[in-house]
């Protein structure tokens, strides 16, 4: 009886249209390589992946999209693509232009992502001019020059209405000392907008709350700035984003995720060829920490007892979602109308040694007191446990 | 006979399963169909094969889809947006889609210069494709009006436009549409300067929605079309 049932549900699900494709591959780069022609050539796959990664379609950020991509008709793939063609802005400013031919090998696809990643501008932003022209401000705004003397993850480029444009790319934001990948825990953005702001008689004064190494992600009329992440093994990750908005059902989930990203911040006038963000994803999924967790260490013992039921170490220490009101952590991000799931993703800790600003909202500034603060277990540990663990973390 | 009910059940649960799993209505609709001018290929078809002699007058149809768009972001420059409660008490009715100067005007300058250099100041615009599927070319193609309706259907606002371009070129449109040809339009307009406050209703959580655009494309000699979007939003301020 059972099994007629089981036949008859797979049968269910076949039949439905196309189920998401599974990873087989247990290397997600070469998943991706092989799923290219599907996610360059067909429109039915696209949308399949979109559904399958936003688990809470009633979300905007959700509906924003199950309404515009992937459409039979009409919606977001009919825009017109843009050229990445774009200048470097400091003091020596460079002319950059990406191919959005196809990539035959995992190298030439990798060295793409690499591209898109410090040059394709993701979002254009007025203050960005202002700040471009200030050097004097970069450092205390956490703004790093590169080894040119330009400033890392800043781009100009001509917008499709032919206006002249400041961006910002990946880079600015998880390019940390030039490795790609790493968080840039002090770039305050906010501050910059503040002090814009009062050159250019605007109340800015609520983005100066943000803090260093984070970003208000979401127009939602509260102030939550989250944590700038490290982007470690992406492919141990089941969601990403603390709230876990997005499943990571498959790869391509994670180049939707860039491709409407890009559409967004070029004002919805323009797409990406889909080269672009395949390649994106792909690079982004290759990047892994330069620390190398001691598991010989007594503290690693001692970390999986008390924190590897969520921090699990084959997750990069991290792992599912727990309802938000379940750990001590701020709340808002879980609660933005926007994006916020109720739950907080249990975050890798991989990279954490070279951090010191913790948490979603980047507002605990040691390991220590993250333990010490409401974490689970950190208050019934002995000191002795408690000295262990750190000396462990400080591997990670 | 235990086993057919349950295949019978299973039978529902899995076209109930289907219909859940269809994509949801993205889509936005054509509501006006011109019936004429099926009905006029129809007798071109009649003509053709049996060599009649109906007498056929060629037409012309619109078929047009959403492609893209948001409600612009007026949250630093509240003048340069439109404001529906300001007009109420003069009388005065929004500003014709080719009017020369008003309220439409400054957004169009916003897109220009002015917005780049502040934070949260992003002239509305969509982008619209049209296709002419009749046999003669359209006149005059044009966008006769943009309604606002709040997601729950209440009607907020007709937004004036501002121009209408070509989306790949930036070509003004000057509104001829060849037989079996199509365009991608880019229309600018003015979105309201207070979004927010206007497409919120309580116990929304605030926020959380934006508004739905009725297009409505017409031609001198062609039905007028309405082209629906999806909701819209406010351009966020930080996208990442
Ligand atoms: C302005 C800074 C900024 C820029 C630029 C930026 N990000 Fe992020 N990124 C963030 C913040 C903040 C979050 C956390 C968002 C959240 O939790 O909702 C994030 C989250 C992510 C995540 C999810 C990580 C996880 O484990 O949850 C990925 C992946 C990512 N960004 C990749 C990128 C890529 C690729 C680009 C370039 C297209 C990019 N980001 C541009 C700030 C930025
Ligand atoms: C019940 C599940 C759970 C347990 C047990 C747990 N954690 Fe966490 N941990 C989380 C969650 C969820 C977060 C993210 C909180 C947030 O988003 O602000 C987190 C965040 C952290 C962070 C900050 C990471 C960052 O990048 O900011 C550290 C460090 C950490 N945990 C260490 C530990 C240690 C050490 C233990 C054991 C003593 C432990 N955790 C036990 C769920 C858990």
């Amino acid at each position: 009886m059972r099994r007629l049932l089981t036949i008859l549900l797979t049968f269910s699900v076949i039949s439905c249209g196309e189920a998401p494709v599974e990873p087989t591959s247990t290397d997600t780069v070469q998943w991706m390589l092989e799923h290219a022609p599907d996610y360059l050539e067909s429109r039915e796959f696209r949308r399949a992946e979109l559904e399958a990664s936003l688990w809470k379609p009633e979300l905007p950020y959700a509906r924003k999209r199950l309404t515009a991509y992937g459409l039979e008709r009409g919606g977001w793939d009919l825009l017109p693509e843009f050229e990445v063609k774009v200048t470097t802005v400091g003091e020596n400013p460079t002319e950059i232009e990406l191919s959005s031919d196809v990539p035959q090998t995992r190298e030439e696809w990798l060295a793409l992502g690499e591209q898109v990643f410090w040059y394709a501008p993701m979002r254009r932003d007025g203050y960005l001019l202002w700040l471009s022209e200030r050097p004097e401000l970069w450092d205390e705004l956490g703004l790093q020059a590169d080894a040119d003397g330009n400033i890392r993850g800043v781009v100009r480029y001509t917008d499709p209405l032919g206006d002249q444009r400041t961006a910002i790319t990946c880079g600015a934001c998880h390019g940390d000392q030039g490795i790609a990948g790493a968080a840039n825990k002090n770039l305050d953005l906010g501050r910059a907008r503040a002090i814009f702001g009062e050159e250019n008689g605007l109340d800015n004064t609520l983005f100066g709350t943000w803090g260093p190494g984070t970003v208000d992600v979401t127009d939602d009329g509260v102030t939550d700035p989250l944590a700038i992440p490290n982007l470690w093994n992406l492919d141990t990750q089941t969601h990403i984003n603390h709230s876990a908005a997005i499943k990571l059902d498959s790869p391509a989930a994670l180049a939707i995720r860039f491709e409407t990203q890009y559409i967004e911040g070029q004002s919805l006038l323009r797409r990406p060829n889909r080269v672009i963000p395949w390649a994106l994803a792909m690079y982004v999924y290759s990047l892994k920490p330069g620390t190398r967790p001691d598991t010989s260490l007594p503290g690693h013992t001692t970390f999986e007892q008390k924190c590897g039921s969520c921090h699990q170490a084959d997750k990069a220490f991290g792992g599912g979602l727990i309802p938000a009101d379940s750990i001590n952590a701020d709340p808002l991000a879980s609660n933005s109308p926007l994006r916020g799931t109720g739950y907080y993703k249990v975050p890798t800790l991989l990279g954490i040694s070279n951090s010191d600003r913790f948490m979603n909202n980047a507002k605990v500034d040691s390991l220590e007191d993250v333990i010490d603060s409401g974490h689970p277990y950190g208050e019934t540990m002995s000191e002795n446990d408690k000295v262990e663990i750190l000396e462990f973390l400080n591997t990670l | 006979m235990k086993r057919a009910l349950l295949l019978a059940i299973s039978l529902v649960f899995i076209l109930a399963a289907c219909v859940e799993n269809e994509p949801k209505e993205t889509g936005w609709e054509i509501n006006q169909n011109n019936q004429n001018n099926q009905n006029n290929q129809n007798n071109q078809n009649n003509q053709n094969n049996n060599n009649n002699t109906v007498i056929v007058t060629p037409s012309t149809e619109l078929d047009g889809m959403f492609v893209s768009g948001h409600l612009g972001n007026y949250l630093d420059c509240p003048e340069k947006g439109y404001d529906p409660n300001a007009n109420v008490g003069a009388g005065s009715a929004p500003e014709p889609p080719e009017g020369e100067d008003g309220a439409g005007r400054l957004a169009g300058d916003c897109a220009e210069d002015g917005c780049t250099g502040i934070l949260n100041c992003e002239a509305a615009q969509l982008t619209i494709r049209i296709e002419n599927i009749g046999d003669i070319q359209a006149d005059a193609v044009e966008i006769r009006s943009l309604r606002l309706f709040r997601f729950d259907g209440e009607f907020v606002a007709e937004l004036p436009v501002v121009g209408v371009s070509n989306a790949e070129t930036n070509e003004l449109f000057e509104g001829d549409l060849p037989a079996s040809d199509g365009l991608m339009l880019r229309v600018d307009f003015q979105g309201l300067s207070n979004a927010y406050e206007l497409l919120t209703s309580e116990g929304d959580r605030g926020w959380g929605h934006g508004g739905v655009l009725e297009v409505e494309v017409g031609a001198e000699n062609a039905p007028a079309i309405t082209i629906e979007s999806p909701e819209l939003y406010v351009l966020d301020a930080v996208a990442t």
